[in-house]
């Protein structure tokens, strides 16, 4: 194969197109999804210009890395919708999972021809869209403005253009968002058929008695699956599932220490490639192999010295993920870069225990969530990185209304600061535009300046 | 006529904090909860006293803006500055709390960061369906909060003086339900604030205090009823005109958010309640086939829903039952600013019941107070009266 | 009353073999945008932002489900060099082909390696028709991109090559000098590809549009020999990008209607052809895209054409890959307001499936 990775380098959607001109096309013809299916509507290598012409605006105001993993990355995330309905076609089952954000996946996977996906993922598509469509859709559906842009979840279930039916929607709700919860109790009245399911509280020193609680829980998802595929679950199904889920963790976890110690990776990609532990964009296997592929890229730039970021950048920590991706991209530009992260996915990156029964392993991986216990804890989810990774300062975003925004910011912000004392910018998130708004913009810079002071007084 | 008096609510009031001070200097604890989820039989059964926290003002929710955002719940900001400014708040020993909604769940956590307070937190599943596991799970959960409460009070446990309790409360419902059941009559033998304002009183006296005072009142609906059933009706006036029937439903209504209620009363009659604060609070009874704890769990477990709690089909289905049996015309969907669970129902709730909605919302500010007033007026007067026949009490 | 879809999630649902609403709906507005805006012509396609403008309003108006960037087919032509003269009412005409005679085009591209159209200059006033494309895709594409997909006609191959060499000279030149024939297209097919790469960064999605490749001009034979190879080509690029790729050749196709499928192309837009017998020949391969006679939507009483519309969208709703319902070629420009309002009244009448709605 003739087609070799330029310098590292954060580069424009019309330098991809550039870049994408030297792809042979047998690269192309390489990589499907589903594998080992090789239809030649299963392709993805395609180049954001594909995906902006299909509505995704925002690919066009990004940055991306130029490696070629990176491209499979974005042609593989940016398919998803397709890939449901190809994978109803093809007589998989389609399996809407919601509200727990990782461990229900899990058990989903571990049937045979059974595709979890989150709709919950669906609230970024109004900012890839730079639209109001689905939020639109939401808002007759009884989810107005102030709350999470997660209903665009709900605006997505009401279209029934950005996925299929669901051949079963389970919904995990209890200690976790209200904004959320919502959308799924409205998603139950629109559907009439959701299976609910709980996600407790995680109080000190109750662990093992919640982990049975929850095993309960999830024997009853394991009865609605085996009731909808006819197949039994086995040990050794679930075994393999929370392997292959765990295969997926690790080279999360590795890629993450890569991008955030070394720079050899953006902040835009190793955002897709967490919540690629969600449900692996409905396709675990080359989703898989995409990890792979990234993570010897990563290694292969740290090992000769091809950092992506410049090393000098500023250090920063993120809690809750923007929902646009362009502020990510902003704080790149503005030479800074991060190091540590809590998307509020902590469920779905943590390694689940394999000397533990099945379902008990992942009932764990579920109490770790970071939404289930105090502000705090999860603040000290971030302070661990923070530390170790030398951040310099803490950005939260969150969301105008989102209830668990609204309660938690100031507690976290407040724990950060007597636990690691670093300044702290807090903002909410504007809604999809095609630009990061002024006053951000401005927060964002004069928080950097404060950085960059701060550290010329320190040297 | 009043059935009871603004004057006596006072007082009681005002006595019962004077009593729970002194009570409490004699080394009785006393325990606040805020939510209708949390079981008071324990609380008394272990040797506290619990008192129920539901009230509110702008000025304490601006005190909470310390600890939260602005756009947090009105009522859990509130909450905080309460701590600041209430009375019945500073004279608490302990807090109780539910995790129900995603703000009250994190309050636990902004008490105990502002204030020096033992704070016990119970889990209750979101998930309404009585699933066999999550009933046991929340026995557990309320034998550790047994356990805890015990440890502060230094009682011993006594399954006793948990049936006791459980008797006392249950008879507060009985009396409760009982006496609001007189807002069914034409036109109602009692008013919507005066429910609201008994209620309110019923968690803060003692049980026995609240059984005599619910008894004399079901005494005084009595004799209000038979004076009203032999008085003569002049043939030439005709029968008395009603006004239109109303009916409350959303986010917590506390104890001293009133003014909608006075807005709503000078024309309109508030026939029935869906709140917290309101019928709510009273419904059912505790059955006590099983063990008390776990009859306490599933009673607790089962309560007609919050808004919160998934599914929450229970709810709807209690409204329109109320609203049949109460006749009720028009509904006045009471939400406070940022209450998601409340809020994301209200398109939902507009087209299950079928009858005329009106939407309200409110931070404590009164910013709206005059909008709301024409809205309110101008909503009772598209609803229009009716002429029936009396009730029965 | 407004519907569950958008224009966009409509066609993205069509193109993954998923079944949506409705039909989507495509008269082929293009120039008739700018009598509908009582816009001159001249100013139509000379500026980008009035091309653009005058769509917007025109699909706000009809609640059509794509917006036209086009003028006519010697965009490309031009470009490379021919002249054409720009009249105020009516549209470019070809005034003076690059080349007199398919041996002068010769000795020129054996000289000369790459044709760079993007930087093709043709001055009037000011401006290069390439960007009065690009200015109006962009234009649309931020103002309506997230709902509507935007379609940019870009003249294929061999149309472009008939206008680049004397007209008499092409058409002897097919059956005396295949082998110039073929080199010429080699040069229009890279022009054609270099266009659409501009197009395809802008935003729109490109459609390949042939008319002087339709029976009224070639033989089945001739179609295959040098028409239908260079459609592929192009195709088979957009096809890089995963583009769902439209063929249109309006005039008589039904002698080249089942070759067509070969080029690749996903979706077929004809013109006149009997809809039954286009079903037949490749409504198993490709959706189809068509095809109301343009003469009966500008003379015909509405009440006819609602009848008309009624039954060929009846018809063509049974295509196995897909249908869209539209008319044969671009809407005659003095075609009545009514008479379009009563298409699309027939199309969304006629044209729905079976979806869930709430």
């Amino acid at each position: 194969m003739s087609y070799q990775d330029p310098q590292p380098a954060r580069i424009t959607f019309e330098q991809w197109d550039e870049l994408f001109a030297r792809i042979p096309d047998e690269l192309i013809d390489r990589f499907h999804y589903f594998p080992p299916n090789s239809f030649s509507w299963s392709k993805y290598l395609f180049p954001p210009q594909t995906f902006a012409i299909y509505g995704a605006r925002h690919l066009r105001r990004l940055k991306f890395d130029n490696s070629l993993a990176s491209l499979r990355l974005w042609g593989f995330v940016n398919n998803e919708s397709e890939r449901l309905f190809r994978a109803r076609q093809m007589g998989k089952r389609v399996i809407a999972v919601m509200g727990d954000l990782g461990p229900l996946a899990v058990i989903v996977n571990s049937f045979p021809d059974c595709i979890p996906f989150y709709p919950d993922c669906w609230w970024w598509t109004p900012f890839a869209m730079e639209s109001k469509v689905l939020l639109d859709a939401a808002a007759s559906l009884g989810i107005g403005e102030a709350t999470c842009f997660s209903r665009a979840a709900l605006g997505a279930f009401a279209k029934h253009s950005y996925f299929p039916d669901p051949d079963l929607i389970l919904a995990a709700t209890g200690a976790s968002c209200d904004d959320y919860s919502g959308v799924e109790s409205l998603v139950a009245k629109l559907t009439g058929r959701v299976k609910w399911v709980e996600t407790p509280l995680r109080l000190s020193g109750q662990n093992e008695q919640l982990i049975r609680f929850l095993v309960a829980e999830y024997h009853r998802v394991v009865s609605a699956l085996e009731d909808l595929t006819g197949t039994r679950l086995t040990g050794t199904m679930l075994k393999d599932g929370i392997r292959r889920a765990n295969r997926v963790r690790h080279l999360t976890s590795r890629l993450r220490q890569l991008a955030y110690q070394h720079g050899v990776l953006p902040a835009l990609e190793t955002m897709m490639v967490e919540f690629g532990c969600l449900h692996y964009y409905s396709d675990i296997t080359e989703w898989t192999a995409i990890l792979e592929h990234l993570l010897s890229t990563a290694e292969f730039r740290l090992k000769n010295g091809l950092l992506v970021l410049n090393p000098e950048s500023l250090r920063i920590a993120w809690l809750t993920p923007p929902a646009d991706p362009l502020l990510l991209c902003f704080v790149e530009d503005h030479n800074a870069r991060l190091v540590a992260t809590e998307y509020v996915i902590n469920q779905a990156l943590s390694i689940i225990d394999e000397s533990l029964p099945g379902l008990a392993g992942i009932a764990r991986t579920t109490l770790a969530g970071s939404l289930n216990g105090t502000s705090a804890q999860r603040a000290e989810l971030l302070i661990t990185q923070a530390r170790t990774n030398q951040a310099e300062g803490v950005i939260v975003s969150g969301i105008l209304g989102g209830s668990h925004c609204a309660m938690e910011s100031k507690l976290i912000a407040q724990h950060i600061k007597q636990r690691h004392n670093i300044p702290i910018l807090e903002f909410d998130v504007a809604p999809p535009a095609k630009e990061v708004d002024r006053q951000t913009r401005t927060r964002i810079e004069a928080f950097l300046e404060v950085l960059r002071s701060r550290r010329c007084q320190k040297s | 006529m009043a059935i009871i008096a603004d004057s006596e609510i006072e007082r009681l009031r005002r006595e019962r904090i004077e009593e729970l001070k002194r009570i409490r200097s004699e080394g009785q604890k006393v325990v606040g909860y805020i939510c209708q989820y949390v079981p008071v039989e324990i609380i008394q059964a272990a040797g506290a006293i619990g008192v129920r926290l539901a009230r509110a003002d702008y000025l304490s929710s601006l005190l909470g803006e310390q600890f939260l955002r602005a756009d947090a719940c009105p009522f859990c900001k509130s909450c905080l500055g309460k701590f600041e400014t209430d009375p019945l708040y500073q004279l608490t020993d302990a807090l109780v709390f539910v995790n129900t909604c995603d703000m009250m769940r994190r309050l636990p956590e902004a008490v105990g960061a502002q204030k020096n307070l033992p704070v016990f937190q119970v889990y209750l599943p979101r998930n309404s369906e009585p699933c066999l596991n999550r009933i046991e799970e929340f026995e557990r959960q309320l034998a550790l909060l047994r356990d805890g409460l015990t440890n502060l009070t230094g009682r011993n446990w006594d399954d006793h003086r948990l049936l006791t309790a459980i008797k006392d409360y249950n008879l507060i419902r009985a009396l409760l339900t009982r006496i609001d059941s007189a807002r069914q009559t034409l036109p109602p033998l009692v008013k919507g604030s005066e429910i609201l304002d008994i209620v309110a009183l019923s968690w803060l006296l003692s049980p026995k205090q609240a059984i005599d005072l619910l008894t004399e009142v079901s005494q005084r609906l009595n004799a209000l009823n038979l004076r009203r059933k032999t008085e003569d009706i002049n043939p030439e006036l005709g029968p008395p005109s009603f006004r239109p029937r109303v009916m409350i439903a959303g986010s917590i209504l506390t104890e001293d958010d009133r003014e909608v209620i006075q807005m709503l009363e000078a024309q309109a009659d508030i026939v029935a309640d869906e709140l917290c604060t309101g019928v709510r609070f009273f419904a059912g009874q505790i059955e006590l086939d099983k063990g008390p704890l776990r009859a306490i769990a599933r009673f607790y477990f089962n309560r007609i829903p919050c808004a919160y709690r998934r599914p929450n089909d229970l709810l709807y289905e209690h409204l329109q039952q109320l609203i049949q049996e109460r006749r009720v015309q028009g509904v006045i969907y009471k939400t406070l600013l940022y209450c998601d669970p409340w809020r994301f129902e209200a398109k939902h709730l507009r087209q299950m019941l079928k009858i005329p909605v009106l939407e309200i919302d409110g931070d404590y500010s009164g910013a709206n107070i005059e909008q709301l007033r024409t809205r309110i007026e101008a909503f009772i007067e598209t609803l229009g009266q009716h002429q029936e026949a009396d009730g029965e009490f | 009353m407004s519907e569950i879809l958008t224009p966009r999630e409509r066609f993205g649902l069509l193109v993954i073999d998923e079944v949506p609403d409705r039909v989507p709906l495509f008269p082929l507005l293009t120039s008739y945008a700018a009598t509908y805006s009582g816009v001159p012509l001249r100013d139509y396609y000379t500026t980008g932002e009035t091309m653009a403008r005058c769509q917007l309003q025109a699909r706000e108006f009809l609640q059509t489900d794509f917006i036209s960037i086009f003028s006519e087919v010697g965009i490309l032509a031009e470009a490379l060099g021919s002249e054409f003269i720009y009249p105020e009412d009516d549209l470019p005409i070809l005034s003076r082909p690059r080349w007199r005679t398919l041996q002068e085009a010769s000795d020129h591209l054996q000289k000369c390696s790459n044709p760079d159209p993007s930087s093709a200059i043709r001055h009037f006033p000011g401006q290069t028709r390439f960007r009065v494309y690009l200015k109006a895709i962009d234009y649309a594409y931020e103002a309506i991109g997230d709902r509507v997909p935007i379609l940019a006609y870009i003249p294929a191959p061999f149309t472009t090559a008939q206008q680049l060499v004397e007209p008499e000279a092409f058409l002897l030149g097919l059956l005396d000098s295949p082998e110039l024939i073929l080199q010429l297209l080699k040069y229009t097919t890279e022009a054609a590809i270099s266009f659409s790469r501009l197009v395809i960064r802008a935003g729109a999605l490109p459609i390949l549009v042939d008319p002087l490749a339709s029976g009224s001009v070639l033989s089945p034979e001739q179609y295959q020999q040098f028409a239908l190879p260079s459609e592929k080509m192009v195709i088979d690029y957009w096809h890089r990008y995963d583009l769902d790729v439209v063929l249109h050749i309006c005039g008589d196709t039904t002698g080249i209607i089942s070759l067509m499928p070969a080029t690749g192309a996903d979706l077929v837009s004809v013109d006149k052809i009997d809809l039954e017998q286009a079903l037949t020949a490749v409504g198993e391969q490709v959706r189809l895209i068509g095809n109301f006679d343009t003469s009966d939507l500008w003379l015909a009483t509405p009440a006819v054409i609602e009848e008309q519309v009624e039954k060929m969208v009846l018809s063509g709703k049974g295509c196995p890959r897909g249908y869209v319902a539209a008319t044969g070629c671009e809407v005659p420009l003095a075609t009545p307001r009514e008479n379009l309002m009563a298409f699309v009244r027939a199309v969304k009448r006629a044209g729905g499936y079976d979806y869930p709605k709430h």
